[in-house]
């Protein structure tokens, strides 16, 4: 028969319990990584009509607008259209510069022409409001898309390529000073 | 009397009895160590990811200017140019993302498993523009930091995120009027 298990190989058994249970216990109290920051970003609907704002402008005047200010400039849209709706002190433009005191809330490219091919981003957001968040995105032909982070990288991987290839690899002259 | 051998029987189950034990409880330790320290740990694991992300993208902007040696100083059109150049394209991806591997080296996988935004720099490298030439999405790094490049192959560490939104603005608002200024 045999003999009586040691008490200390229990108490050590009962303890090794215990120590996994805090272990387990912890991986769900202490993230891994640092907290997820939100971050300021126009919703959908805004996104929407800052396209609208565009197709107004370039009806007007054949052309796309430089900067999304002269937007705001001309009329075809808010300010606060332009900003996330928590921001409260980012809505003046300095006369001089003719631009938000900082950037609006959406990327613009004012780069990518009518014309060019409809899988080129217009509008963008690149920071997330919450986690779990999707960027929103307006392509060249105005259709929208909700995109992941890995979509969004290759989309604007693919829209830099386009603008690159027009107006850095084939035509370095241009880019030349005094060229 | 003592029987011949116990001496060493004695020994022996001290050994069995005490060691195993011994060695439990530093594990006990270690484990609970880890268990009300593993926050910092974390921190740094993530701390390295960034740093090694930086890494990833300075790596990129050397290839780039030995890229341009060899090619007229023209840039890459993309970093699928890069790895076919022999840029190894495990520095395509940014180590806090999760992105997998790329199996091969075809452009079309090494652009589905890429984690940087690559804009092809001017040729005059206007350096003192301080323009954009490759950059992350700061949901890498839970929106805390993220790591951009400039066309001087310079790599940064970005804290504020309406800085980094004003910095990819103003290379969109260079690319226009290079764009303008085409016949």
């Amino acid at each position: 028969m045999r003999d009586k298990t040691h008490p200390f190989t229990i108490v050590t058994l009962l303890c090794l319990l215990l120590a996994g249970g805090v272990w387990i216990a912890s991986q769900y109290r202490t993230p891994k990584r640092p907290p997820f920051q939100p971050a300021m970003s126009i919703s959908e609907p805004q996104i929407h009509k800052v396209w609208e704002a565009i197709g107004g402008f370039s009806k007007e005047y054949n052309h796309r607008p430089d900067t999304l200010e002269m937007l705001t400039a001309g009329g075809y849209l808010k300010p606060v259209d332009l900003f996330d709706a928590r921001r409260k002190d980012a809505l003046a433009i300095d006369a001089q510069a003719g631009r938000f005191a900082i950037n609006p809330d959406v990327l613009y490219f004012p780069a990518v022409w009518a014309e060019d091919p409809t899988d080129l981003v217009l509008l963008c957001t690149v920071l997330l409001a919450e986690k779990g968040g999707k960027y929103h995105v307006i392509f060249n032909d105005g259709r929208y898309a909700a995109l992941t982070p890995h979509e969004l990288v290759m989309a604007l991987n693919r829209t830099y390529e386009y603008i690159g290839g027009k107006v850095i690899l084939s035509a370095p002259a241009a880019s030349q000073p005094g060229g | 009397m003592n029987e011949p051998g116990n001496g060493q029987k004695s020994e022996r189950s001290w050994l069995t009895q005490w060691v195993p034990g011994i060695a439990l409880w530093l594990l006990i330790g270690a484990i609970l160590v880890g268990a009300f320290f593993g926050q910092p740990w974390g921190r740094a694991r993530e701390q390295a990811k960034r740093a090694i992300c930086g890494g990833n993208l300075k790596s990129i902007g050397y290839g780039i200017v030995i890229y341009e040696m060899e090619h007229n100083d023209m840039p890459p059109p993309n970093l699928a140019a890069l790895v076919a150049y022999g840029q190894p394209k495990d520095l395509l991806r940014c180590p806090s993302s999760g992105t997998k591997k790329s199996p091969t080296t075809q452009p079309a996988d090494i652009a589905a498993h890429c984690d940087y935004i690559y804009a092809p720099p001017p040729t005059d490298i206007e350096k003192g523009k301080k323009l954009l030439m490759a950059f992350e999405l700061p949901a890498n790094h839970q929106q805390d930091i993220v790591n951009v490049m400039f066309s001087d192959a310079h790599v940064e560490r970005i804290e504020e995120m309406d800085r980094f939104v004003s910095l990819v603005q103003k290379l969109n608002d260079y690319h226009a009027g290079l764009r303008e200024q085409q016949p």
